[in-house]
């Protein structure tokens, strides 16, 4: 019997680095309810916060449909050399960016199947708060707001 | 971010008068929104539907937008009341369509020009 040593977020990034092996994937990420980001498999440009913003806005996606009795299943993203896939889990959701031509058959069954192997890792987690980086950008916006109410 | 490059391929400006007569049975719902939201035509849908389809453009729009993938094309949700595309015409309008779980959603993206 082997003994998971890995964090629950190491777990995930796990499942999101085998999803690279899709053909036109590019990345992909992890939000928690809320939106914040949990794990990521992506290229160092696009950095934590804007993750997070976009976590939050994909987070409302989900809410607009549920507002009127619906529920998302999935959604795909289509933007001219780009798609956001979209896989709504039990307590956050499970983003992938694509480039180019992606077989979409694949993606959605490699999705399902990444879908269902997080989601038991992420229910314990879905509720904690965010880490707290201290070079983050976010963290550096909450200070100067401090700053800007005069508060040391 | 990445970076987004002008538009090549402009989004034909389809001619949904004649697709509703034509695919009446794969699309039950028909909506065009104009730039500010407002309904210009609506065959089945209410405005409940309306407002849901003026928001998840929105957000799709703007989630792109913060990682870099201007312009939106279009948007697929598979719904558990069914499937609903949305997508923008270069216009400014706004279209969504409902599709029937047996429709061809490929078929229909080529009819498009969103393939």
């Amino acid at each position: 019997m082997t003994t998971e040593t890995r964090t629950p977020r190491e777990q995930i990034r796990a499942s999101l680095i085998a999803l690279k092996d899709v053909y036109g994937i590019a990345g992909s990420f992890v939000f928690a309810r809320g939106g914040y980001v949990v794990a990521r498999e992506l290229p160092p440009m696009f950095d934590d916060l804007t993750l997070a913003e976009a976590g939050t806005r994909l987070a409302l996606l989900q809410e607009t449909f549920a507002a009127v009795g619906d529920r998302l299943d999935s959604a795909v993203l289509r933007f001219r050399d780009h798609r956001i896939y979209v896989k709504p889990l039990s307590c956050g959701a499970l983003c992938i960016i694509t480039v180019g031509s992606v077989n979409m058959p694949v993606l959605r069954m490699a999705a399902n199947l990444v879908g269902h192997r997080i989601t038991p890792v992420l229910e314990p987690i879905a509720d904690d708060p965010p880490p707290v980086d201290p070079t983050s950008p976010q963290l550096a916006s909450a200070t100067r707001r401090l700053r800007g109410r005069n508060v040391d | 971010m990445l970076q987004s490059k002008p538009r090549a391929v402009a989004n034909p400006v389809v001619d949904t008068q004649a697709m509703s007569r034509a695919d009446a049975s794969d699309l039950p719902v028909l909506l065009r929104l104009g730039p500010g939201g407002g309904i210009l035509r609506s065959e089945g849908a209410d405005e409940e539907l309306a407002a849901v389809v003026a928001n998840a453009r929105r957000l799709g729009r703007l989630a792109g937008q913060l990682l870099g993938m201007d312009p939106f094309v279009a948007m697929e949700c598979t719904l558990a009341s069914g499937r609903l595309l949305i997508y923008d015409e270069d216009n400014g309008e706004t279209v969504a369509l409902r599709v029937r779980n047996e429709a061809s959603l490929q078929s229909l993206r080529e009819r498009l020009g969103l393939a």
